[in-house]
This record gives C-alpha cells, sequence and structure tokens, in this order.
C-alpha cells in the first residue's frame, strides 16, 4: 500500500468523505470486471461493485494498511459474488425442481444450448479461435471460477488469491490446476469441433 | 517422472506455481519427450488466448454510471452509509442494551410471578402440595401395621405439639368404628399439620395465626375436636388398641 493510499484511508477515517472516493476511485473499474468474470452478469456485477464500495467504507475500519487496497476490495467482492453464487444454486435448483415437476418438456430442449461459440471454425490455432470467457467460465465450479478470475485474469499471486478467498495455498493450487484442465479441455474440443465442420463442408 | 505424472503437474508448472523440485524434474522430462512438451505448447496457447479474450471483453466492458457513482458518493457523503466504525443507525446502543435490557426483563418476571401468586393463587389453594410435601401425611397404610413401640416418638412429637407457637383448630371427637378411626386421624393429621405449615407463614407474614379451613380437609377440620382417638391394629394378635388424646395430645386413656 503506498502512502498516498494510507493517508486518504486516515483521511476517510477521520471523516472525509471526499478521500475516500479518491481512494475507491482507480479501482472501481477493476472491480467491476472482476464481479462481472465472477458472476458472468452485468446487472448482477454492478450491483455486487456497489455494494463492495458501501461495505468497503463501511468496514474501512477493520482494513490492515499491511494488505494491499485492491486486494481487500477483492475479497469483499468475491464474498459478494460467493454469495451470489450460493443464492443462484439455491434458486437453479427450486427452479429445476419446478420445471421438472411442471414443464417437463422444456428439460429436453435446446440441444447445444450454452455451448462455446466458435466464429472461426476452420482456424487451426487456438490464437485464431473467438473464445467467450464467460461461457469457459460458466463450466467451472464456483470455487474454480473465483481461482481461475483471480490468478489468470487479474493476475494476483497463489498466495494473494488465498488471502483474498481466505482459503489456503494448497486449495487454490487445486482449483486452479482443475480450472485450467477443464479450460483446456474445452479449448481442445472446440478446435477439434471446429476442424469437423470444416470437413465437413468440404 | 513419467509422463503421466508430468501432465498433471503442468497446469501449475506453466505459471511457475510448482515447488522447485517439481518444476525441475518437469522441465527436466519436457527436454526429451516432445508428447509432453506439445501438451505444454497447448496449455500455454490456451491460457495465452483465454487472457487475450479477457482483456478485449474488458476494453469492450461499460463505463461505470457517472449518475450511479454521483448517487453512491452522495449517499456516503450525507451519512446514509454508516461511517467506519460505526454500526447502522438506531441499532448500535440497542446491541448494547440488550443484555441489561434481558436481566431486566427476567427479574420482572420472577417478581411478578411471585406477587402475582400471592394474590390471584391463595396459599389456601395450593393446600395439596402442602400436605404432600408434610412427611408421613400421605402414608396412612404404613400406621396401621405400626407397634405400640415403634409409635413412641410420634407420640412425643405430638405430646410437644401444643409448645408451638402456632394455633390448632380444635378437634371434633370421632366416634366412628376403629378402623374409620384410623382414616379418620390419619387425615386430622395430615391436616392438621399441613395447618401448622400454613399458618407458620402466614403468621411470619403478620397476620392472624388462625386460618381458614382448607378445601380439602372438609367439614372434619372445620369443626372443632375435643378428643382425638387413636387406634392402632397389631397384626400379629390382631389386637387394637385405642388411644384417646385431648385437645393438647395428652394421653386420656387407652383401650385394648
Amino acid at each position: 500500500m503506498d502512502e498516498r493510499e494510507k493517508e486518504l484511508v486516515q483521511k476517510t477515517l477521520a471523516g472525509e468523505s471526499k478521500a475516500f472516493e479518491e481512494l475507491v476511485l482507480p479501482y472501481r473499474q477493476s472491480l467491476l470486471h472482476l464481479a462481472y468474470r465472477m458472476t458472468g452478469n452485468m446487472e448482477e456485477a454492478k450491483d455486487i461493485s456497489q455494494e463492495t464500495i458501501f461495505r468497503c467504507y463501511r468496514y474501512l475500519h477493520r482494513y490492515d494498511p499491511k494488505r494491499e487496497f485492491r486486494n481487500w476490495l477483492f475479497q469483499i467482492a468475491a464474498n459478494l459474488a460467493r454469495d451470489w453464487h450460493r443464492k443462484r444454486k439455491t434458486e437453479l435448483n427450486l427452479g429445476k425442481r419446478w420445471e421438472e415437476n411442471f414443464y417437463p418438456a422444456l428439460n429436453s430442449d435446446p440441444a447445444g444450448a450454452g455451448e462455446l461459440t466458435v466464429s472461426q471454425p476452420s482456424a487451426e490455432k487456438i490464437s485464431n479461435i473467438q473464445i467467450d470467457v464467460n461461457a469457459c467460465l460458466e463450466k467451472l465450479s464456483p470455487k474454480e471460477r473465483q481461482v481461475f478470475v483471480l490468478r489468470d485474469l487479474e493476475g494476483l499471486s497463489i498466495k494473494e488469491t488465498a488471502a483474498v478467498l481466505k482459503t489456503s495455498s494448497i486449495s487454490v493450487r487445486v482449483n486452479l490446476s482443475s480450472a485450467r484442465r477443464k479450460i483446456r479441455q474445452l479449448i481442445s474440443g472446440l478446435r477439434t469441433s471446429g476442424q469437423k465442420g470444416v470437413q465437413n463442408e468440404m | 517422472m513419467k509422463c503421466k505424472a508430468v501432465r498433471r503437474k503442468i497446469f501449475l508448472y506453466v505459471s511457475g506455481d510448482l515447488g522447485r523440485r517439481s518444476s525441475t524434474a518437469v522441465e527436466k522430462h519436457l527436454t526429451f519427450c516432445s508428447a509432453c512438451r506439445q501438451e505444454f505448447r497447448l496449455l500455454q496457447e490456451t491460457l495465452a488466448a483465454i487472457k487475450q479474450a479477457d482483456l478485449k471483453e474488458r476494453q469492450k466492458l461499460p463505463e461505470w454510471d457517472q449518475g450511479l457513482w454521483a448517487g453512491m458518493m452522495e449517499k456516503i457523503a450525507v451519512g446514509r452509509i454508516s461511517a467506519p466504525g460505526k454500526s447502522r443507525p438506531g441499532l448500535g446502543s440497542w446491541r448494547k442494551l440488550a443484555p441489561a435490557a434481558a436481566l431486566v426483563g427476567l427479574i420482572l418476571i420472577f417478581y411478578l410471578s411471585y406477587h402475582l401468586n400471592d394474590h390471584f393463587w391463595p396459599r389456601s389453594l395450593t393446600g395439596p402440595t402442602a400436605s404432600q410435601n408434610v412427611p408421613g401425611a400421605s402414608q396412612p397404610e404404613e400406621k396401621l401395621s405400626l407397634t405400640g413401640r415403634e409409635l413412641e416418638p410420634e407420640k412425643e412429637a405430638a405430646s410437644k405439639a401444643p409448645n408451638t407457637s402456632f394455633k390448632l383448630p380444635e378437634r371434633q371427637v370421632d366416634t366412628s368404628p376403629p378402623s374409620k378411626v384410623v382414616v379418620a386421624e390419619t387425615q386430622t393429621t395430615a391436616s392438621e399439620k399441613m395447618v401448622e405449615t400454613r399458618s407458620g407463614t402466614v403468621s411470619e407474614a403478620g397476620e392472624k395465626a388462625v386460618l381458614p379451613v382448607p378445601a380439602e380437609s372438609g367439614q372434619q377440620s372445620a369443626r372443632q375436636p375435643e378428643r382425638i382417638e387413636m387406634a392402632f391394629i397389631l397384626p400379629e394378635s390382631g389386637v387394637q388398641i385405642l388411644w384417646i388424646l385431648d385437645r393438647n395430645f395428652n394421653l386420656e386413656g387407652v383401650k385394648k
């Protein structure tokens, strides 16, 4: 944490709300991005980002200046995203049960929905495939998704990721390894299906 | 290190998150295994591609709505979001007072229950409980088989009874047959002890020592007996002994 941030934190704690705005302004876009990647939904991401800012202000007195301020913000956002995933899981389960009971026909439909989109099926190189990142992240478990987003997309270290998620480094490694394997398989599947598509067209 | 193990470890090796020993082993394996090297290269490309895609999407991500941001900052400035270190308005003081309020509530409950018990449930209604608490009152059958010797302590206790400071209600002489007398005497004793208990409590409160007759003891206790007859049956011989006591429990005579 740099000196300027420390000063802004002190000023905010002293009651200067303008200092708080200056403190969080540089991080608001990365916060929105993180929330978007963790939820895959822009409206939810906005809500989570907003709540993160409010919680950050409310609990700023608990902030440890030894930690990086961005990581602390990310921790609040990750907690909110985790709560959102839990809530969503419950809703999905309830909705699924309801659909199974009342609309069984809905479950047989639609084939291929939610699959990854390939805009350039003839590409052999991975770099030529247009990847829908959110569609890839949807295939991961919430924990894998959080670890992958923080480590690979936001560039945090294993230790920092573990601190943000309040878990052990071992757990982060295990989930990261698993997430990368799944992503690798997905992209590999995209390449294969793209080549097959090309072959069929030919 | 075998290919299977390397394929497992390259997911962490690719970002330098593997331990030093494992990293060296994987590195060594990759120098001579082309299949694993190919797999490693594909993984590198995959991660690079997904990072690239993420960067592209990040640029397209909408900016914060300025109106929303201004509204949030205003909420903070006017204090609608509680300041750091302060709990939500209206809850903080109550949270601190909660244990004290609970304690006061408990004291109030005990106080009210004690006084309501006095006013709404007079002690005459609590008679059965009092008589049950008197030792021996609920065991009349045992007295039928008592021998004269065994009754000595009870007789002594009975002779001491007039020395108590409580005024007892007078009893009526019971002239019923011996077996019934025994039952009547037992009831009388029980009710008498009960009255003693009750009168003791009441006189402590400074009220009149003579109490109204308890409901459960019936009309027998309401009358004032002049003499008390106690009958004992010896089970071995079948001999019945009748003790005649005056109202002060002095022995007036014995009949066999």
